[in-house]
């Protein structure tokens, strides 16, 4: 029962420390963004406007940062490319500095165990 | 044995408080950074750029006081961003990994003992995000909306309105954000759960 809940600490200790797979976070960031993206832009296309109106005249703003991308088929497709690769690279971004600052702690553990196990005599 | 038992865990609830304690910092801080960071860009892209961002920083600021464009609207956007994105991440962290306890071994891919300590990579749980990430969205969309109400320009912001576009029965009223809550609670859970499906597989696939 002790050793049982000795492994539960070790556990959370080891989940607590755990990185994170950084190729898996950009990944799911990079599909979720795109696949976002793309489907709000569609669903404006396919909803359409009024003769004379634009659709989506605010989301085809984003063509500031997103050169090329507009409020239709192939601009959906485009966009999506385009939020896949910001995704990515904030995915990137979050799980590397999540892994620095975790490596970091243990770092400094080690370091200060070390310098504990020296002796003064 | 029963207050040995007892004890065992309250020490593994102590070990469990203060991991959780130091993630929360860490998620606290690099959200907070991230946030900063974005506002204070985009308040510079919009001074020094082709007028880029004008707008964005003008909605922002109706929400954040001080916000605009040129350095100093820039250094208050990145205050504000620190503030809000530290505790936007402390609430998500902390929503995120009330059920620890219970889940604590399907949470760690193992990776092997190295000299001194035992690495692992961590698997996400795609419930709690989305609950998480789902319950900051649809909070943020309530305050947001009735701040609007309350200071009483929620007939003017045409802005806001345009969010029934993609949430219908979202209107700038009280009424209105509570639909918006749910339609948005939906969709964040849904793409949470998505982007921990794909997370987890694409590390499984690496590590195991």
């Amino acid at each position: 029962m002790e050793a049982l809940s000795a492994d539960h600490r070790d556990a959370i200790i080891m989940w607590a420390l755990a990185k994170l797979d950084v190729v898996a976070f950009a990944i799911a960031s990079a599909v979720i963004c795109g696949v976002v993206l793309f489907a709000l832009t569609l669903f404006l296309v396919v909803k359409g406007a009024p003769p004379g109106v634009p659709v989506g005249p605010h989301l085809s703003q984003l063509a500031a940062f997103f050169p090329g991308y507009s409020v239709t088929a192939p601009g959906a497709l485009l966009g999506g490319a385009y939020a896949s690769g910001v995704g990515a690279m904030l995915g990137l971004l979050l799980s590397g500095f999540w892994n620095a600052a975790h490596a970091l702690f243990l770092a400094v553990i080690r370091m200060r165990a070390s310098l504990a196990s020296y002796s003064i005599d | 044995m029963e207050e040995l038992a007892e004890r065992d865990d309250l020490s593994e609830r102590d070990v469990l408080a203060a991991t959780l304690a130091f993630n929360t910092r860490v998620f606290s801080a690099i959200l907070g950074a991230f946030t900063g960071a974005a506002l204070f860009a985009l308040s510079l892209l919009a001074h020094y750029g082709t007028g880029t961002g004008r707008l964005m920083v003008a909605l922002l600021g109706v929400f954040l006081p001080g916000y605009g464009i040129g350095w100093s609207g820039a250094l208050i956007g990145a205050f504000w961003g620190v503030v809000l994105g530290a505790l936007t991440g402390a609430g998500i962290y902390r929503i995120n990994a009330r059920h620890v306890l219970e889940r604590i071994d399907e949470l760690v891919i193992r990776e092997g003992d190295s000299a001194d300590f035992p690495r692992a990579v961590l698997r996400l749980d795609g419930s709690s995000l989305g609950l998480a990430i789902g319950l900051i969205g649809a909070l943020g969309l309530v305050a947001t909306t009735n701040m609007l109400v309350a200071r009483g320009t929620a007939a003017e912001s045409v802005h806001a309105r345009l969010l029934s576009e993609f949430l219908p029965g979202y209107a700038v009223s009280p009424l209105g954000s509570l639909i918006g809550a749910i339609e948005l609670f939906v969709a964040l859970y849904v793409c949470c759960r998505g982007f921990v499906a794909i997370y987890n597989a694409v590390a499984a696939g690496r590590h195991s």
